[in-house]
């Protein structure tokens, strides 16, 4: 599903070292890394170093910096993502198709720098509101619009005397008694929230961009406000955004636990209640091994006969085709699944390098349901 | 090699010493469960107390270094990085390589000069031992 940049002069033209401060500021190294060894380059000493490397103009630092243009391009849709999936009529999708051919992106302030993010300064005053900034054609008829919109969080920074002797000694002055300070300072983000269409798998997807560390926002409201964004440009999906509500995934948490586990399908980290009620979590601290194969756990659960309720489970997934891997996690409160109608209608898909991975990844959860 | 033969090896080491008993429970653990995976080096100083072996902090060090070695290759070494939130990651070579001699951080991609305290080992049995041990078990 990876595809080369369209035509995007910024992303083509940009200085090697902010793209990637702009790929660094969303992107964990494993992922970055994983890539670069997947294409037999060196991951060398992290992000400064590959920078550097990029930034040579021999033929390794040109296909670096080719490669990573292309993997931002391509993780602009993916990395981390709280999802909620709908139902897409064909009716539906035969209307939005029609309103897609003449949709068109309006020129706002993101546009000056997307897909690279704006600055820090500048994202304080863009707009808070999700604003459509890219139509992605994708195979398979699919379409992908990105809504980019500026996020803030607070950052916060402890001072004791030990290590800031001068600012807590103005603090003794002012407030006497007071050991240690807490200073909080607001900070800013760029969201890329995207939906996606997928008519052939009968399914639209709304992925909120949960990328920059401190982004703590309220999810089912932003999740609202982009179908209310994407209404704006595509009136057709008003059945879906007024008559729907997302696929309930609360099913697919013990039909995951009951399958078995294979090289495409491991859970890693899971916590359920057992016929006494005890409260109980197991995680592999490896992506590579599945807790039910776990002599504790795999032990215990025979002990009680398989009386296992699963309230939450995280999978590592490695797609076999086309290539990929992602994880999802599935994750009800303890009080929502000892209620009497438990459901789940969002689920978070991570380390995803590309749309391609949280495509399966929802392909995956959906044929558990 | 058989068991009794690797006995024979440890013990022409250490002789009847404190070592040679500790060596001794830790193949006897493995052989309990030849599936762990996971033996920091607080099991060890508890097996030397469950034998009531000397309290010599050093014992489980000196023991474990010995079957890590390639004399007698009971032990693998593994490592994993413990955040402070307790978040478990574990380490492959090539990044416990790059964390100790350059600091790098696996997952975060940047040089972390204090990386060196969250980093911790644990033991797990090689399949020279595990080998033996199935040999012995056919017996």
């Amino acid at each position: 599903m990876s595809k080369q940049p369209p035509a995007n002069n910024i992303l083509a033209t940009a200085k090697f070292g902010r793209v990637m401060d702009a790929l660094q500021e969303r992107c964990s190294w494993v992922l970055a890394r994983e890539m670069l060894s997947s294409k037999n380059i060196k991951p060398g000493l992290g992000w400064a170093d590959l920078v550097a490397r990029g930034e040579k103009g021999d033929s390794e630092g040109a296909l670096i910096s080719s490669l990573f243009r292309t993997f931002f391009w391509d993780y602009v849709v993916a990395g981390k993502r709280h999802i909620q999936l709908y139902d897409l009529p064909d009716d539906v999708w035969l209307q939005i198709s029609k309103e897609l051919s003449t949709a068109s992106v309006q020129h706002s302030v993101f546009m000056t720098s997307y897909p690279l993010p704006l600055s820090q300064p500048a994202l304080t005053t863009a707009p808070v509101d999700q604003t459509l900034c890219e139509i992605r054609t994708l195979p398979n008829d699919e379409y992908q619009l990105v809504f980019c919109s500026s996020r803030s969080f607070e950052e916060s920074l402890t001072l004791e005397r030990k290590t800031s002797p001068a600012v807590m000694a103005a603090v003794d002055q002012a407030i006497p008694g007071y050991s240690r300070l807490i200073a909080y300072k607001q900070q800013w983000v760029q969201a890329f929230d995207v939906i996606s269409f997928r008519p052939k798998l009968g399914r639209v997807e709304v992925a909120l961009d949960m990328n920059n560390r401190g982004m703590n926002f309220d999810e089912e409201a932003f999740s609202l406000k982009l179908l209310a964004a994407t209404k704006a440009v595509l009136p057709s999906i008003a059945p879906i955004y007024t008559g729907q509500i997302p696929m309930d995934l609360f099913a697919a948490i013990n039909e995951i636990y009951k399958s078995r586990s294979s090289s495409e399908l491991k859970i890693i980290d899971t916590n359920f209640r057992t016929p006494s009620g005890a409260l109980n979590r197991g995680k592999m601290p490896s992506a590579e091994d599945d807790i039910r194969d776990e002599d504790f756990h795999r032990n215990g659960v025979a002990g009680i006969k398989k009386e296992i309720r699963v309230g939450g489970l995280v999978v590592a997934w490695e797609f076999h085709y086309p290539p990929g891997s992602a994880k999802t996690k599935l994750w009800t409160r303890i009080s929502l699944a000892a209620g009497q109608n438990p459901n789940l209608y969002s689920m978070e898909v991570f380390d995803a390098a590309k749309d391609g991975d949280i495509s399966q990844a929802c392909t995956k959860i959906v044929k558990f349901l | 090699m058989r068991k009794e033969e690797l006995l024979r090896q440890i013990y022409a080491v250490w002789r009847e010493g404190d070592e040679f008993s500790l060596s001794v429970a830790i193949i006897e653990l493995i052989q309990k469960f030849p599936s762990v995976r996971h033996m920091p080096m607080t099991r060890f100083q508890q097996l030397a107390r469950e034998n009531s072996l000397t309290k010599d902090p050093y014992l489980s060090q000196r023991v474990v270094q010995y079957l890590c070695g390639a004399d007698s290759p009971v032990l693998n070494i593994g490592a994993e990085l413990i955040e402070e939130d307790d978040e478990v990651y574990q380490l492959k070579a090539d990044e416990l390589r790059l964390a100790v001699n350059h600091k790098l951080h696996p997952l975060t991609g940047e040089i972390d000069e204090t990386l060196a305290d969250r980093i911790f080992v644990y033991f797990y049995p090689s399949e020279f031992i595990k080998d033996i041990l199935a040999k012995d078990a056919e017996k």
